[in-house]
């Protein structure tokens, strides 16, 4: 499972020195976050915010002993700075950046698997536990606290499930974002499992994706848990469809209505509470959680 | 992102992978020129447009005609004739017939006869997560495997070499051929390569007849060379105009337009008005740091998408601000006149601000806090009109 942060986790920000890096560090550390270890571009700098700031990964981790890296990082640049987080394993990486080559993503998929680590996103907006951490580039100034787990694809889904929450007086105890894009690294397996250890959260929504399998998975592994919270789950995208003329030979052209009915079945099944309407996703934890 | 037909080829060429000898030409002289360089002395000319059924095509100047955008010629004259009937005409694909390509350049290629193909690709499969290789045989038979870690397997290469049934003597170089392809793909960080078809000539050579790529926008800042070959194609003016302004364009069927920041929350949105009884023309996402002026052109690009009744502005304010998707909207439609209902939701990050900055413009935004809201009235709104 991914380590879920507290203001004791000690986090090493890859990318500090960046304009990225450095803007949503200080917001962190403002929030609550403790941010041991630094590494950058820039060889000249040993301390940057206070942070020490380490020519390695390796180096970084054999002095502060990080369990999450966050990156902040160009898509150019991405794979490598990841690989080295993966490399040095850390327990939980988290990876900000957006528009990372697909093929790039199959690799540090690979790579994070090999070396029995968790990697979340690229493109993943990080995790919020409210009112005591930050990592990542969340705005966590939107997060009502309560007892509910959010797990995120896209971040404009999470952000209108915080405001569907907060129409019900409900907030959030701790936020993962898994990144949006169609790859996917980290599923939501390793999430729940931490989630399901947390005691500030009693209840967790889950924002699902069209494409992949992890909802199958999802639903096989809950179906399996012996102590579990309630959970629901949300999946955009039913009426889309694809212009594509000619599909490459091989692939299974999809319905994306048909999927999604076939992943609500399943996650049905294995007693997930499915919400079939982006205007209900604050509704099911009236019922679930006192 | 896809290439054409001659500059696939020529990649293909640079990076040692068999293909039948060929030229570009822009002029029926160039034609002819590169056809008397040419060792064979059976031609066939190629349209380079867009399309991947050049042969169901037809011209829009003879629709009855059975003529289209593939000929042959038996020498360099011919060559040059068949050139000049048709650069500047232009073709209709019977799965776009709106769509005009305009034949700017031909390919000549020696035209070889064949006996054994098959048909082979490499993807990312967004369902599996991972790279398949599929192969089709002559007679019809598909085949695919999801490829381990990237890599593809000698059981594998071995299952598709039976399959196929080419002259046991090819075995090897089919061998040598599939991992050269395979290896073609992963160098480029594509997303998907499609080798349609393989062919053994009557020399006994290995040849790429046809080819398709479609490579990673994302990857593309390893290629400057490829990225350099973008060419706005018929028909996706709207899509590539997007591209450049670095926003999304989505073309669905509807009468509404929808404009938003995510793309999570633009697939709920397109959700909730098809549940609402509307339907989505178009979706136009800004992503989640837009500045002012690409809000601008996506809503230019919005008021000006044909057969419309509404629009719909969806967003959720997180790092996006809502003040700036207000000031682009404000900017927009103050250069062009807005004669249609436009319905705002905002929230989040300074929504307070942007819906102040919609009042306090007169311009008729009808602004709301709510997405239920802002789908039921952007529907009640486009009924009336229509």
């Amino acid at each position: 499972m991914i380590v879920l942060p507290t203001r004791k986790t000690p986090v090493l920000c890859q990318g500090l020195t960046s304009v990225a890096g450095a803007t949503h560090t200080e917001l962190a550390i403002a929030y609550g976050s403790r941010i041991v270890a630094g590494t950058g571009r820039d060889d000249n700098i040993d301390r940057f915010l206070n942070i020490p700031v380490f020519s390695s990964v390796k180096e970084a981790v054999r002095k502060t002993k990080p369990l999450i890296s966050v990156i902040f990082s160009t898509p150019t640049r991405a794979l490598d700075d990841v690989s080295e987080a993966i490399k040095a394993r850390i327990p939980t990486i988290i990876c900000t950046t957006e528009h990372v080559p697909a093929q790039d993503i199959l690799k540090m998929k690979e790579l994070a698997l090999k070396y029995g680590v968790h990697l979340i996103g690229p493109s993943s907006l990080g995790i919020v536990r409210t009112g005591d951490c930050l990592i990542g580039n969340i705005p966590a100034h939107l997060f009502p606290k309560g007892n509910i787990g959010l797990i995120g694809r896209s971040s404009s889904l999470i952000y209108e499930a915080i405001q569907q929450l907060a129409k019900k007086q409900r907030g959030v105890s701790v936020c993962v974002s898994l990144g949006a894009g169609e790859l996917m690294t980290t599923s939501f397996i390793p999430v729940i499992q931490a989630m399901m250890k947390d005691n500030s959260t009693k209840a967790i929504l889950a924002i699902g994706q069209l494409y992949g399998q992890a909802e199958f998975e999802l639903a096989d592994y809950y179906k399996k848990c012996r102590k579990k919270k309630p959970l629901a789950l949300y999946i955009p995208g039913k009426t889309l469809f694809s212009n594509e003329k000619k599909p490459i030979l091989g692939t299974n052209p999809i319905r994306p209505a048909d999927v999604i009915t076939q992943k609500q079945t399943a996650l049905n099944k294995a007693g997930i509470r499915v919400i079939y309407s982006c205007e209900d996703l604050g509704t099911f934890f009236e019922q679930a959680t006192p | 992102m896809e290439i054409h037909e001659y500059q696939i080829k020529a990649l293909l060429k640079k990076n040692g992978l068999p293909v039948l000898e060929g030229g570009i030409a822009y002029t029926p002289q160039e034609a002819e020129k590169t056809a008397q360089k040419m060792s064979c002395s059976d031609f066939i000319i190629k349209a380079q447009i867009f399309s991947n059924h050049r042969t169901q095509g037809y011209f829009q100047d003879a629709p009855t005609s059975s003529e289209n955008g593939l000929k042959r010629a038996k020498n360099a004259q011919e060559v040059g004739e068949v050139t000049a009937n048709m650069l500047g005409r232009s073709l209709i694909m019977p799965d776009s017939p709106h769509v005009a390509h305009r034949i700017q350049k031909v390919y000549i290629e020696e035209f070889s006869p064949f006996e054994h193909s098959f048909s082979l690709s490499f993807f990312i499969d967004r369902q599996i997560q991972g790279i398949v290789c599929a192969a089709k045989t002559a007679q019809g038979k598909l085949l695919r495997f999801e490829l381990n870690n990237r890599k593809i397997t000698a059981t594998t290469i071995h299952r598709i070499i039976s399959a196929v049934q080419f002259p046991k003597d090819q075995t090897p170089r089919l061998n040598d051929l599939i991992r050269q392809l395979h290896r073609f793909f992963i160098t480029y960080d594509a997303l998907a390569f499609e080798i349609d078809p393989i062919i053994l000539t009557h020399r006994n050579d290995l040849k790429i007849l046809d080819a398709r790529i479609i490579f990673d926008s994302d990857s593309l800042f390893r290629y400057p060379d490829i990225a350099a070959l973008v060419e706005v194609k018929p028909g996706l003016e709207r899509e590539a105009q997007a591209h450049m302004n670095n926003f999304r364009y989505i073309r669905l069927k509807g009468n509404i337009a929808c404009l938003v920041n995510g793309a999570g929350l633009g697939l709920a949105t397109i959700d909730a008005v098809h549940d609402g009884g509307g339907a989505v023309s178009c979706l136009l996402d800004v992503g989640t740091e837009p500045s002012k002026e690409a809000v601008s052109k996506a809503f230019k690009l919005a008021l000006s998408e044909p057969d419309i009744d509404g629009i719909l502005v969806n967003i959720f304010g997180g790092i996006t601000r809502c003040d700036i998707i207000a000031q682009g909207l404000i900017s927009a439609s103050k250069e062009i006149s807005v004669g249609m209902p436009i319905v705002v939701r905002m929230d989040g990050t300074n929504a307070l601000i942007g819906m102040r900055m919609l009042f306090e413009s007169h311009l008729p935004f009808i602004v709301v806090r709510d997405m239920n809201e802002a789908v039921t009235t952007v529907i009640t709104k486009t009924r009336e009109i229509s």
